[in-house]
């Protein structure tokens, strides 16, 4: 883990239970077999709900194998139908408990946005990268988010500017920062490359 | 540091229950008094003796009030002196100095509940919370705890101010506030405030703690560290000064009092500008800046006069 | 001191900005020595000199009316230049509170405020306003009280909110920035959203300055003076429309960069607000050509030796790197290599 240039960009810790916490609610949305293994293997006290996202198709995961016997498991198939599960989970949750978000950054900070609405604070919730390294990228001139960019340079699913994507990070917004690379001298835009694979 | 101090005459007095008496306050100058958040505390100056005393204390009344700001103070025998004084020589008609508020307890304005414990005389920065919430149209309940009846002071305002939400606890009747259950089960986005005696605070913590709440979502009361301190003295080698720093100067103030240049920017520990050299120190240098490395304390060569003092003893700068 | 205002100057199309004689010679020329490199460099924003831009808690000067028409300008393509989150209410009051009481106090022949209990009476003789409202019912306005005082208020404001220790930019009135977006930026913790600043992170500066801050009282703003360049008197040098000045900064030639090269310098204070506890920010931009600059040699020597010896990161990030060398060429005509002692006032 490296120390990001830009101090908004979110730095993910290996995800770990807060055993200060009574409650906690985990939400998955990638596979990570060995953090499945370390996390469920040993669970926190109290309650634990788990908001599994997982293709319809995939029989076995992780996430669902070797769950605690106290543990309350919620699959759900669509990213909307996980926040909708989500959502009634923070209705009822309690002060005391403790969030996890695991998965693409796209799903992690919806649902954390979603958490915001619920006057929960930053050290009541953890979030941990897992799977796919592509970013939502907010366009600053038509302030559309595109969705899963792998490349440095994309192009706004919005406006179609080229934009080039910032390491600079919105918590509000669970986007990263896209701005025109070619403003200054117009078509000139380097070949995009992979780097959010 | 004293640009922002404001003279007062204390108006009333009024003898609330035994040994807490309420002061009311108002400006001299005649203008109005800046509004406040609530939780806001000020620090009352008190002439005692040929020492000046700075005491805080929570103001209680309505922050939107201009005319009139009152401080509650509970008479504490073995306080250095600042209860004392109010209690046995202040008189209507005097005046003193205080400071702007400052505000260390302040409500979380994401909060989605708020909930209120006060202790005997903790109950003034709660008022002045209660107040803001229930102007905000915020969800919040008040749990006010108190020897006797006839301590509970304040107990006609803050039922005024949000009827059926005011709980309490009179410890003559036995009763007592059972933090585990008060902080169980409480909705996400919920922020806890207390001002009380100690043991209280730290009960109510702990349960807090044991709960699994997070630190983020329980308030207590704190006041601004005083600026000033002990007196000691000073010499400086350069311009052949010697004096002594008096408490409720920084030495910073002290220099500029002998007419000696010294730099300075932000007078608050933060820029380095005011770095002087320490040639000598017989005493322990105190350092409140924001600035020096832990390897530059501990050099002892360095410090920062706007904030930092020595106690005891004599400090010999290169100025 | 009455100002003599140009109320029809532009900066934007025609670009006809320009500073009277007594404008450049206030101009807060940021740069004490040689050399550049943040540092904590707050102080009390205390009166300063009658005619300077610290005479005053909110500097108005000649560009006034020009400015408050390029925001509304501005706001009316794009809204969302300011925003303010729903918790900043009080905040938001506070400041119009702060502005309107400041100004009538400063500037009694333009401004003028009466109050009848909560029945205010504003007007803003420039501007063309007057406006009875209740102070603490937004309807009474005809927009939220923040965008309110802020059309009306040179340079641009965020209000922060204080919680958890820390800072947030919860609220903004954004129309004149160096390249900042606050549709992205709001709400973002201190250390957020000096994200991209290269270098000084490193330094510690926000880490002090955040803790600095985090104690400042009512009755005691701090202020310091911050930099950059821009090409044109422009004042929306948003990443929003980035598109539209971005290849201004292409146009430079050796024959106009005395006309197009803008240092461009914002006189940042902060202010604790009392209902809140929150604290405003304001950022008071001063645009001079480098031709304006020139007419203190002094400055303009000392400018010629901040960007040469400026870190590369800082230019970057800046902006600078396409149009240094020109902007530096041109100001080395000035540099005789004189020692210039400390300081930042013109001869
Ligand atoms: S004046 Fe800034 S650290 Fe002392």
């Amino acid at each position: 883990m490296s120390t990001p240039a830009i101090k908004s960009q979110p730095i993910y810790a290996e995800l770990e239970w807060d055993r200060t916490g009574t409650h906690h609610i985990l939400f998955v949305s990638a596979e990570d077999a060995a953090l499945a293994q370390r996390l469920l293997s040993n669970p926190p006290g109290g309650t634990l709900t788990v908001v599994h996202l997982r293709p319809a198709d995939d029989s076995r995961s992780a996430w669902s194998q070797n769950l605690p016997d106290t543990a309350l498991y919620l699959e759900t198939h669509t990213l909307a139908e996980a926040l909708e599960v989500l959502r009634d989970a923070f209705y009822v949750a309690q002060m005391g408990t403790r969030i996890y978000l695991a998965g693409a950054e796209d799903a992690i900070w919806q649902a954390s946005q979603l958490a915001d609405t619920f006057g929960v604070s930053r050290d009541e919730i953890r979030h941990a990268q897992l799977g796919t390294k592509a970013r939502p990228v907010f366009c600053v001139h038509c302030r559309t988010i595109t969705r899963g960019v792998h490349t440095n340079i994309v192009s706004c699913s919005g406006c179609g500017r080229s934009l080039f994507v910032r390491d600079h990070f919105s918590r509000r917004l669970g986007a990263y920062m896209g701005f025109q690379i070619d403003a200054e001298v117009p078509g000139e835009v380097p070949a995009a490359e992979v780097v959010y694979p | 540091m004293s640009s922002a101090s404001l003279n007062v005459e204390i108006r009333r007095i009024r003898d609330l229950a035994p040994g807490i008496r309420e002061f009311s306050l108002s400006r001299t100058d005649g203008d109005d008094f800046p509004v406040y958040s609530g939780g806001s505390h000020i620090v009352l100056s008190l002439p005692l003796g040929e020492r000046t005393h700075r005491n805080p204390y929570s103001l209680l009344g309505d922050p939107t009030d201009r005319k009139t700001w009152r401080v509650a103070v509970r008479k504490q025998e073995d306080s250095r002196g600042g209860s004392r004084w109010l209690h046995e020589q202040a008189r209507e008609g005097m005046r003193i100095d205080i400071a702007a508020p400052v505000n260390l307890f302040a409500l979380n304005r994401l909060g989605r509940r708020h909930i209120l414990v006060a202790g005997g005389i903790g109950i003034t920065p709660i008022l002045s919370q209660a107040r803001e919430l229930a102007r905000l149209g915020a969800d919040f309940e008040v749990h006010y705890a108190y020897r006797a009846p006839e301590y509970g002071v304040f107990v006609d305002e803050l039922e005024a101010l949000a009827p059926g939400r005011i709980h309490h606890y009179v410890q003559s009747r036995r009763e007592q506030i059972e933090f585990s259950s008060l902080l169980a089960g409480r909705p996400l986005g919920t922020h806890f405030y207390i001002c009380g005696p100690g043991g209280m605070v730290a009960a109510s913590m702990n349960a807090g703690k044991a709960l699994g709440w997070p630190e983020s979502h329980l308030h207590s009361e704190q006041f601004l560290a005083p600026t000033g301190g002990e007196p000691f003295d000073v010499k400086l080698t350069a311009s052949g000064k010697a004096f002594t720093v008096p408490s409720d100067l920084s030495l910073l103030e002290a220099i500029e009092q002998q007419g000696v240049d010294a730099p300075y920017l932000c007078r608050g520990g933060a820029c380095g500008q005011c770095e002087l050299e320490v040639v000598d120190a017989s005493g322990e240098l105190i350092h409140h800046d924001l600035y020096l490395s832990a390897e530059e304390r501990a050099s002892g060569k360095k410090i920062m006069p706007c904030v930092s003092r020595l106690k005891g003893g004599c400090l010999t700068l290169n100025l | 001191m009455t100002i003599a205002f140009k109320p029809d100057e532009t900066f934007r199309g025609t670009y006809t900005y320009r500073n009277s004689p007594k404008g450049i010679r206030r101009f807060p020329f940021p740069f004490h020595q040689d050399q550049y490199m943040y540092s904590v460099n707050m102080e009390p924003h205390t009166k300063g000199p009658e005619g300077s831009v610290f005479e005053n808690a909110f500097d108005i000067d000649e560009h006034y009316i020009a400015e408050m028409r390029d925001r509304a300008i501005t706001l009316e393509r794009d809204p969302g230049r300011c925003v303010s989150l729903p918790h900043m209410m009080d905040a938001e009051w506070d400041t119009l509170e702060l502005i309107m009481e400041s100004l009538s106090r400063d500037y009694p022949e333009l401004f003028t405020l009466t109050k009848d209990g909560d029945r205010w009476h504003w007007v803003n003789k420039p501007l063309g306003i007057d406006q009875t409202f209740t102070f603490g019912n937004a309807a009474t306005l005809p927009c939220p009280p923040f965008e309110y005082i802020t059309r009306q208020t040179q340079g641009d404001f965020v209000i922060m909110d204080q919680r958890d220790n820390n800072l947030f930019a919860d609220s903004g009135m954004i129309t004149s920035q160096a390249d900042w977006s606050l549709m992205f930026d709001a709400g973002m913790s201190f250390m957020e959203w000096h994200g991209p600043v290269p270098l000084a992170h490193e330094l510690g500066v926000f880490e002090r300055a955040l803790k600095y801050l985090l104690m400042l009282q009512q009755g005691r703003p701090v202020r310091r003076l911050n930099w950059t360049m821009t090409i044109n008197p422009r004042l929306d040098t948003s990443p929003e429309t980035y598109p539209e000045w971005g290849p201004d900064r292409a146009s430079v030639t050796p024959d106009n960069v005395g006309d197009k090269v803008h240092l461009r310098v914002e006189l940042q204070a902060l202010f604790r607000l009392p209902r809140s506890n929150g604290m405003l920010f304001s950022i008071r931009g001063y645009l001079a050509s480098m031709n304006e600059l020139a007419t203190y040699p002094r400055w303009a020597k000392r400018l010629h030796r901040v960007l040469s010896t400026l870190p590369n990161e800082l230019a970057e990030y800046k902006g600078l790197v396409r149009y240094k060398p020109t902007t530096l060429e041109w100001l080395s005509k000035f540099d005789d290599g004189e020692v210039l002692p400390a300081g930042t006032q013109p001869e």
